[in-house]
């Protein structure tokens, strides 16, 4: 019966060795979530994930909005991320009002959306890096980020939320000599790439702490919904760029990274390799992309959906971000629900932390790619 | 609650500040002189340079250099200014604070970080200043069901007894607080006063966080305390004496780190591991239990704390510097270079030593 209790209001029997702790809110290592987290000396127990202290109705918020309204606040989850979270939506609500985008527009989502997935990379990798004790890990990303913030900024507008994608194509055009700037720059974040590799990936005291930390098995990794990076590090070839491919993305030249360790420091690893294949991305897209044209597809005003509904999913920096939407004939969707990788990787954390030891906690919760503010939506 | 309040009047603030005067005035008077007169009747007055020092004269020599030196030189002879300046007390507090600085412009230099490097215009030396003084705004938090005396305790215990380190390094010939023959077991014994005093005052913080630490801490400092005493017994057989003084002595001509590489590398790794640095910083692991035994430190407890720390590094590495290997009596100060070798502890998980080294 007591299982079936909300974290934390168990009645907790005592045990003379063990100890529980309560990893946040308020805690340096926690983030906006608390792990109810047992341990028996240095090992853990047990490990109870009670996330939701930053739950702002994100799904209900949508449902009073009409659909150019909803842009703004569903990018709210993931700010690092915004073009990516925006994606599946634009892609939905084309589908549900048949609107078509123009090929220019196409190009330019993916390339908002790859340099928008390297700023949530980078700053999770600062995070990631901080969290194992290695404070250059998190000055160098972190100081990184903004050379695609930067362009980010020449496109949208905004350094954080861009809320660039909208239905029916891009808000507005790229700015003048945008290519030769993006190629320059990001040229030169693949040349940084290289050097993060000999500072933090071949660190012995990183690999020392993560290699053979929190095993994910490729059978559990399936079984238990995982998705994103935690997927790949498992052995799993599953991206959806790849497998559902979404505007321009099958005509783009890049390949899935997959390694079979399924411990900490693949999951580590996996993003900072997709960064290079996110460059790779930019670099094609700016060169197939077509040179003029329209870039937005005017919509009625206040435009209605049909009697109808819509499932589409994009690959995010976190895994798979998939959108519900149904609509009733109104200006404003009847229901949106968002599926996000976040909450989804959240469910092995207790299966991976079961006897660690407490100081491989971090390492296998910042592992795991996870972003509470995603998560509660 | 920091707005002014609604009767405010200026007449009243200036009759408030004459107040304060009329009172200062009184009690001075009243207290203060007799107080003044009283010492100086029991008092014998030094005499110096064949004149009796009385505070009037005393007063007119601060104004005239010539007279102001005997003052200051005879003053430089006695044990106060031993303990209290230099090599004492002092001495070291600067030194800590130096190798903050440096150490911190080596890690901005490397880490992008904007502040060591430019804070105050001029190489960011108001950086240090400004830390300072961040410590001793905050304010001071002791939790409701702390052991306060201890509490309170801990931190004063802390720096009391890394600089009571300080009494024992020889600086240069007479140069020396003090002077056991038995110096080196001396430094040992001081050592195993540190894991005492992060039990006790992990214990008497009562939360999880500074028990966990505090035990790591215990267990880290003492497995660690065996190895370290044994890479400086090397020294002890080669000079055959314990005595600090003559252990410098008996390198005058030669060097024993010659003889003694593995006990050199040893001596490093296990002084990092006593002082909890990266990548030794399991008992203070912020990812994981908050800041360990020191998680309910706040304001300048916690500043005197690592005031502490970065003393016993200084001193640690006087001991290496000057001491077993390395330099001789004259190149005291020249430890300070030993300093920069010794901060790089930091980004040894860098693995970036050779631009490290390119950089000085």
């Amino acid at each position: 019966m007591t299982t079936q209790l909300p974290p934390g209001m168990h009645i907790e029997t005592v045990d003379e060795k063990i100890m529980t702790l309560n990893v946040g809110p308020q805690h340096p290592g926690s983030g906006h979530m608390r792990l109810i987290i047992k341990v028996d000396g240095d090992y853990i127990v047990s490990c109870d994930p009670d996330p939701g202290y930053v739950h702002r109705g994100e799904e209900k918020m949508a449902e009073y909005r009409n659909y150019i309204q909803n842009i703004p606040h569903l990018e709210r989850p993931v700010i690092h991320d915004s073009s990516n979270i925006l994606y599946p939506y634009c892609l939905g609500v084309e589908e549900l009002l048949g609107i078509e985008v123009p090929e220019r527009a196409k190009y330019i989502r993916v390339i908002a959306a790859e340099l928008n997935r390297c700023i949530y990379i980078l700053y999770w990798l600062a995070i990631y890096g901080i969290f194992l004790g290695h404070s250059t890990m998190f000055m160098w990303p972190a100081g990184d980020r903004e050379l695609f913030i930067d362009l980010l900024e020449a496109m949208s507008g905004a350094r954080v939320t861009h809320a660039y994608l909208v239905p029916g194509g891009v808000r507005n055009d790229l700015p003048s000599n945008f290519e030769e700037r993006c190629l320059r720059q990001v040229e030169y974040f693949e040349k940084r790439l290289r050097e993060y590799e000999a500072i933090f990936y071949q660190n012995p005291i990183l690999k020392a702490r993560t290699e053979g930390s929190g095993i994910l098995s490729r059978t559990d990794a399936i079984r238990l919904g995982t998705t994103g990076s935690v997927l790949r590090a498992s052995g799993v070839d599953f991206d959806v760029r790849k497998k559902e491919p979404y505007d321009v993305y099958e005509n783009l030249d890049f390949q899935t990274i997959v390694m079979k360790e399924g411990d900490s420091y693949a999951r580590s690893r996996i993003p900072y390799l997709e960064m290079f294949e996110s460059c790779r991305i930019i670099k094609d897209a700016l060169k197939k992309m077509p040179k003029s044209g329209s870039v937005r597809t005017k919509l009625k005003p206040n435009p209605k959906g049909g009697n109808d509904e819509v499932y589409r999913r994009i690959e995010s920096g976190r895994g798979a971000i998939g959108y519900y939407i149904v609509s009733n004939n109104r200006p404003e969707p009847y229901r949106v629900k968002i599926s996000v990788g976040s909450f989804r990787n959240l469910i092995c954390m207790p299966y991976l932390l079961k006897g660690e030891k407490l100081g491989n906690m971090p390492a296998v919760y910042w592992g795991l790619n996870y972003w509470p503010v995603e998560a509660d939506r | 609650m920091s707005t002014i309040a609604p009767q405010f009047r200026l007449s009243r603030f200036i009759g408030s500040l004459f107040d304060l005067i009329f009172w200062v005035i009184l009690i001075f008077s009243l207290v203060g002189l007799p107080i003044v007169f009283i010492v100086l009747f029991y008092i014998k007055l030094p005499v110096i340079n064949g004149q009796l020092m009385t505070p009037y004269l005393a007063m007119t020599w601060m104004a005239d250099p010539s007279r102001t030196l005997p003052i200051v030189k005879s003053f430089m002879h006695t044990t106060i200014f031993r303990v209290m300046a230099f090599p004492g007390f002092g001495f070291a507090a600067l030194l800590a604070a130096a190798t903050i600085f440096v150490e911190r412009k080596f890690l901005a230099k490397m880490q992008l970080r904007v502040g060591p490097l430019y804070c105050g215009k001029i190489e960011g030396i108001l950086q240090l200043m400004g830390d300072g003084f961040k410590l001793m705004s905050k304010e001071i938090i002791i939790p409701a069901k702390a052991d306060k005396p201890i509490f309170w305790l801990g931190p004063l215990l802390f720096v009391g007894t890394a600089g009571a380190f300080v009494a024992l390094i020889p600086v240069a010939p007479g140069w020396v607080v003090a002077n056991p023959s038995v110096g080196l077991l001396a430094v040992f014994a001081v050592i195993g006063f540190f894991p005492i005093i992060a039990v006790l005052t992990a214990w008497a913080a009562n939360s999880k966080w500074t028990f966990i630490g505090g035990l790591r801490a215990l267990h880290q400092m003492v497995a660690f305390e065996i190895p370290l005493i044994l890479s400086l017994l090397g020294v002890v057989i080669l000079s055959g004496s314990l005595n600090l003084s003559q252990i410098v002595q008996s390198q005058e001509h030669f060097w024993w780190i010659a003889f003694l590489p593995i006990g050199a590398i040893v001596f490093f790794i296990t002084i990092l591991a006593e002082l909890e640095r990266i990548p030794f910083d399991l008992p203070e692991a912020e990812s994981e239990i908050v800041a360990g035994w020191l998680t309910e430190f706040s304001g300048m407890m916690y500043g005197l704390i690592q005031l502490g720390t970065y003393k016993i590094i200084c001193i640690c590495r006087i001991i290496r510097g000057s001491i077993p290997w390395w330099l001789e009596w004259s190149n005291g100060l020249a430890s300070v270079s030993a300093g920069y070798y010794h901060s790089r502890n930091y980004n040894w998980s860098c693995n970036c030593t050779l631009p490290w080294i390119a950089t000085f």
